[in-house]
């Protein structure tokens, strides 16, 4: 009989073994079997093939062999899962399309074309999201194989989320409106900030343009801009681990309504024109428009405070 | 429908029974191909590539000793219980018939008094 197939295979075999010098004496024993199977029957070489291919393909053969340790560990996988798919799916998309993609796109300054700059941003997030992927399971890979273990106790774990009450709870679309409106509203103010020309404007003859005091509040209000746009995307995500969402509302309403009565406060002119009737009448209609907004904004927060309070949501305690 | 279900189930409930088997069988000497073979002719069918890297784990853990040798003109491997391979084989079987009583009594609370 040729036994060249036999040897081939078994050379194949040895190819995937691991390598902690027992191969050759796995190899010894393999063949042993092979030839107490074929126990001097002269085979064909279909007959051999298909002993061979019942005994099973060489690489699987090897790998029953091997004490491969799992990149992941199945005790690992459910919270290396949960990390892999925040990062790569709730923070890197909304950050990339929130954020990243407006400023660059107003650092063209319109001159790039929509298409290509769109295709060119989804490839960065790709990329982005391949390197965190790859990131993080080379973290846990190696976190696995460290005697770090995480000490739980009982007595720590968190507190069950209580839904809040129907009343206390923003429609999704309305979040997703406010959302939107908070991103363009803070490209707005990055642009101001990079290049304050642009918050200048002629109508006809009359040039109109926001007036210097501005600077000092453009800071707070985009911090709160963005910090409502983030609030709005955890409640969109994450509609029943913010236990406190409607609490951090009335704040951010209420840090808002502060910046607006310290604009009104700070007094016109809040717009400055090349005709100072027209300015006149500008910021007499901006003061009107203040006190609104200051009244509405302070009974809404005022109905949201006992929306809040009446469906049982106590306020956070620091503890 | 359930056959996939139950052959995953079956090989599950299988793989610590050959642990015990292979033990059990090797308090005499054999080879690996006669070793499957005694077992086959037991009722216990088990492939060559469950049996030898478990024979190899077993060794390595200290529960079995092996040795080449030559017979019938062939050079081959043979695998015996080593002595703490013994005492574990021991425990094992005080723990399968546990186990076996247990099963027994638990399935039988299940059938109508006759």
């Amino acid at each position: 009989m040729n036994t060249n197939m036999i040897d081939r295979y078994l050379h194949t075999v040895r190819f995937w073994l691991p390598d902690n010098g027992n191969a050759d004496d796995i190899i010894a024993e393999l063949r042993e079997d092979l030839m107490s199977q074929i126990d001097g029957r002269d085979l064909s070489d279909d007959d051999l093939a298909a002993l061979l291919k019942r005994r099973g393909e060489p690489s699987f053969v090897a790998s029953q062999f091997g004490q491969h340790k799992p990149l992941i560990a199945a005790e690992w996988m459910p919270i290396y899962w949960f990390v892999v798919q925040l990062v790569v799916l709730r923070i890197l998309v909304p950050v990339f399309v929130l954020l990243i993609g407006p400023i660059e796109w107003l650092q063209t300054k319109g001159d790039a074309n929509a298409v290509s700059f769109i295709l060119r941003e989804l490839g960065n997030l790709f990329v982005a999201q391949i390197f965190a992927a790859g990131a993080i399971t080379t973290v846990f890979a190696l976190l696995q194989r460290t005697p770090f273990r995480v000490n739980w106790d009982p007595r720590k774990l968190p507190p069950v989320p209580t839904r809040p009450a129907r009343g206390s709870r923003q429609s999704k679309g309305s979040l997703i409106v406010e959302m939107v409106a908070g991103v363009i509203g803070s490209c707005v103010w990055i642009a101001i900030l990079r290049s304050p020309e642009m918050a200048s404007i002629t109508i006809a003859t009359v040039r109109l343009e926001i007036a210097p005091m501005w600077l000092h509040y453009i800071w707070p209000i985009l911090v709160l801009t963005l910090a409502s746009v983030m609030l709005n995307w955890f409640l969109l995500a994450w509609p029943m681990r913010l236990e406190y969402g409607p609490w951090l509302r009335v704040a951010i309403d209420a840090a808002n309504l502060a910046i607006l009565c310290a604009i009104l406060l700070h007094g016109p002119p809040w717009i400055e024109a090349s005709v100072a009737a027209i300015e006149n009448v500008i910021n007499a209609s901006m003061t009107l428009g203040f006190i609104v907004a200051i009244l509405v904004s302070s009974w809404e927060l005022m109905l949201k405070i006992r929306t809040n309070l009446r469906s049982g949501l106590h306020a956070p305690t620091l503890s | 429908m359930s056959e996939p279900r139950f052959e995953n189930l079956r090989l599950e409930l299988r793989r610590g029974c050959l642990v015990l088997a292979v033990l059990a069988q090797l308090r005499t000497e054999h080879y690996g191909y006669a070793l499957r073979k005694s077992l086959e002719d037991a009722g216990l069918d088990i492939d060559e590539n469950t049996l030898y890297p478990l024979l190899r784990r077993l060794e390595s853990q200290g529960l079995l000793l092996s040795t080449w040798r030559e017979e019938e003109k062939r050079n081959k491997r043979f695998y015996r219980l080593s002595p703490d391979g013994e005492v574990i084989l021991a425990q094992l079987l005080d723990e399968w018939l546990r186990m076996n009583d247990s099963i027994a009594r638990i399935t039988e609370i299940g059938v109508p008094a006759s």
